[in-house]
């Protein structure tokens, strides 16, 4: 298979679209690492697909906590001797029984929460997942922005936008960096997808939103996980630096 | 088992370069395809090539500017069982227009005040109207089909220009993104997606020949400007067509999908 004998970390791996990128390389060969800040989650999902008969293992990581990072990734040297995937995948949008915040209630400490989740831990995990990347002289960091980060957004909040636009930037720039060790770093943003984080409070907000987008419908989290898989594979080579929208046409830049 | 299996596909000016690759790639995958191109000679060579490796393939001579010629193709590949994929492929500089036009090829890339209106209008044609023609012709058979697609040649060049390609080339290229976007907003409906590909400096044919005109000096430049220090292949793009093709990219549409080693960030 594609993905046989490599192995892929992804952070967020519990839940949504985690989950379901955490599927989909497993199902082209790949070992995975589950990542997740939830306990309890992390070893049903993880359970989950070992029942199935996939070849996981996991670890308990807040990715804002830059000493747990080390030592996770320390012990993925340790265990494994490299790492050849990294997906940074763990991200927060905050939302009031479905509905963002307005900037001027944005709480200072939601701020913070929504950066070092979505930005901090993005550099952290990268940071330590590059040594182990070039100790196999290969690699793919695929990061995953969101549309809210392209243009702007009408359901998540400033925070959320800003750092996803800035995980975009992080991407092109560490598509600069690692070029020669055979190590590609690309984003992916996702616009409407079906889960818990587009919860909108009203059937018919929703039905005029759908009217927006080109296909006609939401996207499903297995279609995030495909452009995932498909940058994984040898294939995806000299895509470097990229952003791949799948967002069913909604923005096109 | 391929990831294209059942699915048939048109490629546009597939007997070469960047499109043989993709016919091949594709029909790898399991495709029927349609090969066209506009010269008979080479389209021979390259179906053949396809019908030896084992592959479905069908060879279509037919000028893709040319309006009655492009609803002919489409009327045949209709009866041969409709169509799911299209790849419009089929492009040239004002180098290849002359070429094909003269017969005499020339090395050095044109500035916009040594375009002459013929050579102007030829690169229009085939790379835009020729486009649109395809795309006009396909969409009735593309809509009977489930997972409808069209994929579109842009280039890096249509992104930011580029010091080996001319201006109308340029100009094409940034429009084919603008006429994927629309596609992908009014055939969405219809279960079909448009994206389109925009290449970097990849190693073709036609590359080939030009590179080695440059000075080594010239040749490292430009390589030093690429993250991954290194140019394409065409099958890296070949690669990407079938992605596009495959039901992996169903929420994927209006897109430029950048295949440039990192050169130009988008």
């Amino acid at each position: 298979m594609e993905l046989t004998g490599r192995i892929a970390l992804v952070t967020g791996a519990a839940k949504g679209i985690g989950a379901e990128i955490t599927n989909g390389l497993l199902k082209k060969g790949a070992k995975v690492i589950l990542t997740d800040i939830n306990m309890e989650n992390l070893i049903s999902k993880t359970n989950e697909f070992r029942e199935e008969g996939y070849d996981v293992d996991s670890k308990l990581l807040d990715v804002r906590e830059e000493q747990q990072v080390i030592e996770a990734f320390k012990w993925i040297d340790e265990k494994y001797g490299r790492l050849d995937i990294l997906v940074n995948n763990a991200g927060l949008s905050p939302k009031v029984n479905g509905i963002r915040r307005n900037t001027h209630d944005i709480p200072t400490s939601e701020w913070d929460t929504v950066l070092d989740i979505n930005l901090k831990g993005t550099f952290l995990c990268t940071r330590e997942a590059l040594p182990l990347m070039q100790k196999g002289k290969w690699g793919r960091v695929i990061s995953i922005a969101s549309q809210a980060g392209r243009t702007g957004s009408r359901v998540s909040g400033t925070h959320y936008s800003a750092s996803k636009a800035g995980i975009i930037g992080f991407m092109r720039t560490l598509a600069t960096e690692y070029g020669t060790f055979g190590i590609t770093a690309n984003s992916i943003a996702p616009g409407p997808i079906e889960t818990d984080l587009l919860y909108i409070n009203d059937s018919g907000k929703i039905d005029t939103y759908i009217k927006n987008i080109p296909v006609g419908r939401l996207g499903k989290a297995q279609e995030v996980a495909s452009a995932v898989t498909y940058l994984c594979s040898v294939d995806a080579g000299f895509i470097n630096g990229a952003t791949i929208d799948v967002n069913g046409g909604l923005f096109m830049l | 088992m391929g990831i294209l299996d059942g699915k048939q596909v048109l490629v546009t000016g597939g007997a070469r370069g960047i499109g043989f690759e993709i016919a091949k790639k594709m029909a790898g995958e399991g495709a029927k395809v349609f090969v066209n191109d506009v010269k008979d000679e080479i389209l021979d060579i390259a179906v053949t090539e396809l019908l030896k490796a084992g592959f479905n393939a069908e060879g279509y001579k037919a000028d893709i500017t040319d309006e009655e010629a492009v609803a002919k193709m489409f009327h045949i590949i209709e009866k041969k069982g409709g169509l799911d994929v299209l790849v419009n492929n089929a492009g040239l500089s004002i180098r290849g227009v002359h070429a094909l036009r003269t017969g005499t090829v020339e090395h050095d890339v044109k500035k916009v005040t040594e375009i002459g209106l013929m050579d102007w209008n030829g690169v229009l044609n085939i790379n835009l109207t020729g486009t649109f023609l395809c795309t006009r012709a396909a969409v009735p058979l593309l809509k009977k089909s489930n997972n409808g697609r069209i994929i579109n040649m842009s280039s890096r060049a249509g992104r930011a220009g580029g010091s080996v390609s001319d201006i109308a080339y340029v100009t094409t290229k940034a429009g084919i993104i603008g006429f994927t976007k629309q596609c992908a907003i009014e055939l969405g409906a219809y279960g079909i997606t448009a994206n389109a590909i925009a290449p970097g400096v990849i190693m073709s044919e036609w590359l080939k020949d030009h590179w080695e005109n440059l000075s080594n000096e010239r040749q490292e430049t430009l390589l030093n400007s690429i993250p991954l220090k290194r140019t394409g292949e065409p099958q890296e793009i070949a690669n990407i067509c079938v992605f596009l093709a495959s039901d992996s990219s169903s929420y994927i549409t209006g897109t430029t999908l950048d295949a440039n080693g990192g050169s130009y960030l988008s």
